[in-house]
């Protein structure tokens, strides 16, 4: 944490520089915290719920059923929605467009310690009496509206529900300050495109997220008023009706947005490590910019693809299923041009580099196991089976684990100023996609043979018992993978302490302005100098004369010393408003 | 993997088919997908490319087109789902199956069910063929249909979601509180088929169980008419008495071929 400009900086206090800062540095790496340590609760539950599939009993039913719906819960929104975007997006955006913090610095931090709140609630759903929601992560009433009826855990399901109001308030906060951000911040010369690919996903993140949880929201208090107060939104009694359906409408609406709302970010991480590490300029940015807002567009006119067999008019799934077989186009699009931006270059095969490609992998069989269930008649036989699972395991933890992990190796050094340890990357990279396809594959053929989720004990059935030895190579698999996440906790936090120091700002030769920073960025970013863009975000295999000098690429900005500080900036270094000539600085490469 | 597909079964093999289209679709361009992938790894890594080419070469760009013939091979695929949803969902309500199954000379069967929390209720129209009237009987987790008929399903629930599913059949509907929903089977040979819930229902979800019997006519004749003839019918508020899912019954061996009919005694047993 030490400061570059540390001699003369003015100093914070403990409380406000490490816990309640508005740096968006610190809430960055607050949240990026967070949210793994949150993945190692959410991966132990998968483990725990995984033990009993191998071996029924071990579990109750509805201690069962309490782990799976948490395990999905904490995943989506306590460990993607912090990593991805409250992480990587505060850590990056303000970087990479060369500012010196967020539009709303204090909202930043509210956002975090709402965020932080909301897992306090979450915790507590577990430890009350009655223990914590069982009804799945999708939180579909009936059965999650008359909770002491039917899972005997009101306290349990009602702080659940606040929990993830308030998660959705904190990444609300935080998507609006991105938008802030990005839209008034950018430094001289900056062009909405030249924005890094990375800053675009997350700003559409921003906008998806934002115009997609209003109906959540409200489904979730229109929820607790049906548990609360007795209302019968989604309740049917004998004398009023609610309907079920509509939960369905209105968490569906924001569900399918959701998942867009993670996979953009995790794409944007994608792009930025495939553009530096094959040394080859993003094939087709604006196109790719484009394919992005119209995905963005798509996915709020899909959501009923959930619920071919959930009651909805026959003819109105025709229309959902063909949108949704057409959302596919743009992100065939996005996939081809990241594999032509591959082919043709130079490619490192780094440690970021190899889980970046393993994530490319998977995304394409990711996308691929979408079409049987985007597709109607298929999923009359895959809806609620594990086809689902093994399909949306291949998106998802590839956005949540995958993608992340390839970021954390590859901007580890600028905001820790150390190293993770680069052959233990590559190592974790292969072990991870061995185990990760050992455990997630198996669910297609179970999904095949008609296996329905949620199960707690699949031996009631004959048609099923023959695939118990799956679940148990599936739990084998778990096990291994958790193994080699819990050792990479410990590489990660030794490396945080003890990790080789980086000396050079810019260990990948990469353009983005992010590189032009000391590592770790001191608060404020950019001390006396001021970042100025003068290219693209992608000026790889450049030819000409820096080419003869063996470099191949072109930083997107300069960095040029200020005249004058800004009064914040000139505050922190200790006052020393008035320093300086107009030197230019060149850009350190 | 799939189960083995009942005999016969008309949107069973609609669903087969579209499901074997799709599956035969994304195979061939995943790997044709992971083929390029590798290729490209390897033949542009770093110690045999040591400097990227600025631009994409002429082929490389012409690659663009691929993605309309991915949409191209999404409509293809999804073609004939839609002719398998239009056949199953949208053409076939009851007159259109009434009038198949007499011109097939085929039976025609229909019948409500109930799903509440980890039990099946099926009930029967008795005599008079109408729901709601004194001569309705109701099994519990045991559902009795005759060979070579159409089976139209009225589907609801009493207290949260549930989805039947048979998956042999490839048959799956929810079944929601306060509302009907319908599916539809063709039975054709005499077979006993399991019959699950796919929907998460509460925490014995995974036992919510019931087992589909297709009987032979005369069987199914023999049983209705013992049905009829003073047997009580049984009212779904009562249903709770089966206790359903209380004990794993696994066993298919209570047949119905011994005594020719069974009572509800023997159907609660199972």
């Amino acid at each position: 944490m030490s400061a570059a400009s540390s001699a003369h900086a003015h100093e914070l206090s403990f409380w406000r520089k490490y816990i309640f800062s508005t740096d968006h540095k610190v809430i960055g790496k607050q949240y990026l915290l967070t949210g793994l340590f949150m993945a190692l609760i959410g991966g132990a539950f998968a483990l725990i719920f995984r033990w009993n599939l191998a071996n029924p009993g071990t579990l109750t039913d509805k201690q069962y059923l309490m782990f799976v719906t948490y395990h999905g819960s904490i995943m989506f929104f306590w460990v993607a929605m912090p990593i991805l975007l409250g992480g990587f997006g505060n850590l990056l955006i303000p970087l990479m467009i060369g500012a010196r913090d967020m539009a709303f610095p204090v909202l930043n931090m509210l956002s975090y310690w709402t965020f932080f709140l909301s897992v306090v609630l979450l915790v507590a759903s577990l430890l009350v009496p009655g223990g914590g929601f069982s009804g799945g992560w999708t939180l579909y009433p009936p059965l999650s509206a008359i909770p002491d009826l039917y899972m005997g855990a009101e306290p349990g399901t009602i702080l659940l529900l606040l929990a993830l109001a308030l998660e959705f308030a904190s990444m609300l906060m935080g998507g609006i300050n991105y938008v802030a951000t990005v839209f008034t911040m950018r430094v001289k010369g900056l062009t909405f495109f030249r924005l890094p690919y990375f800053v675009w996903m997350q700003i559409l993140a921003a906008f998806l997220f934002m115009l997609s949880v209003t109906p959540l929201i409200a489904a979730v208090f229109l929820l607790l008023m049906d548990i609360l107060l007795g209302t019968h939104f989604f309740r049917v009694t004998a004398e009023q009706a609610g309907s079920p359906v509509l939960f369905q409408h209105l968490f569906w609406f924001f569900g399918h947005p959701e998942v867009y709302v993670i996979l953009f970010p995790a794409l944007g991480i994608l792009a930025e490590i495939f553009t530096s590490q094959a040394r080859r300029p993003l094939f087709g940015y604006r196109t790719l910019v484009w394919a992005g807002i119209i995905a963005g567009i798509l996915s709020f006119l899909v959501w009923a693809h959930h619920q071919f067999v959930a009651g909805i008019n026959p003819y109105s799934a025709i229309g959902f299923s063909i949108l949704t077989v057409i959302i596919s186009v743009p992100f065939s699009l996005m996939l081809i041009y990241f594999g032509i931006t591959l082919a043709g270059g130079s490619i490192r095969f780094s440690a970021p580099m190899i889980w970046a490609l393993g994530a490319y992998a998977m995304f394409i069989i990711g996308g691929l196991t979408g079409l049987p269930l985007g597709a109607l008649t298929s999923d009359i036989y895959f809806h609620d089976t594990y086809y689902v699972v093994a399909h949306f395991h291949y998106t998802v933890f590839t956005i949540v684990i995958l993608s992340s992990i390839a970021g954390i190796y590859y901007w580890f050094p600028k905001f820790f100023g150390r190293k993770l340890p680069e052959r233990f990357g590559k190592w974790h990279a292969i072990l991870t996609l061995i185990f990760y396809n050992g455990f997630a594959f198996p669910a297609f053929f179970l999904g095949m043979a008609g296996h329905p989720r949620r199960y707690a004990d699949i031996l009631a059935y004959n048609y099923l018992e023959e695939f118990q030895w799956v679940h148990q190579l599936m739990t084998i698999s778990t096990i291994l993978l958790f193994a080699v996440q819990i050792v990479f906790a410990f590489v990660f936090i030794r490396s945080i302490f003890a990790g080789e120091q980086v000396t050079d700002p810019n260990p990948w030769r990469a353009t983005t302005l992010e590189w032009l920073a000391p590592s770790p960025p001191p608060h404020l970013n950019w001390g006396d100098t001021q970042p100025v863009v003068e290219h693209g975000p992608y000026e790889y295999a450049v030819n000409g004369e820096l080419a003869k000098q063996g470099i191949d690429f072109l930083p997107q900005g300069k960095l040029y010393r200020l005249q004058k500080l800004p009064e914040e900036v000139a505050h922190h270094l200790g006052g020393k408003g008035e320093q300086s000539e107009s030197e230019v600085e060149k850009a350190t490469s | 993997m799939r189960p083995d597909l009942a005999e016969g079964s008309e949107v069973g093999w609609l669903v087969d088919t579209a499901i074997d289209i799709v599956t035969i679709g994304i195979i061939v361009v995943g790997v044709l997908s992971f083929i390029i992938f590798i290729y490209a790894l390897i033949r542009y890594r770093r110690t045999r490319q040591p400097f990227a080419l600025r631009e994409a070469p002429v082929w490389l760009r012409r690659i663009v087109y691929l993605d309309i013939a991915v949409l191209l091979f999404d409509l293809t695929l999804l073609s004939f789902n839609l002719y398998a949803w239009h056949e199953i969902m949208i053409d076939a309500d009851d007159q259109y199956l009434l009038r198949k199954a007499q011109e097939e000379g085929a039976g025609f069967v229909r019948v409500q069910v109930v799903g509440r929390q980890f039990f099946w209720a099926f009930i029967y129209p008795g005599a008079d063929q109408t729901f709601g009237t004194t001569d309705d009987y109701t099994t519990g987790n045991i559902m009795i249909v005759p060979e070579n008929s159409y089976v139209v399903v009225d589907l609801t629930a009493k207290d949260v979601l549930h989805s039947f599913f048979i998956p042999e059949f490839r048959v799956k509907y929810d079944a929601i509180p306060g509302q009907r929903t319908r599916v539809w089977f063709k039975t054709t040979e005499p077979g006993t088929y399991e019959i699950a819930c796919a929907e998460l229902c509460g925490d014995k979800h995974y036992d919510m169980r019931a087992v589909l019997r297709v009987v032979s006519q005369e069987e199914w004749e023999a049983w209705v008419a013992r049905r009829s003839n003073g047997v009580p019918g049984i009212v779904s508020g009562t249903l709770h008495a089966f206790g359903g899912g209380e004990h794993r019954q696994k066993s298919f061996s209570s047949s119905l071929s011994h005594s020719g009919s069974v009572s509800v005694q023997e159907l609660s047993a199972n």
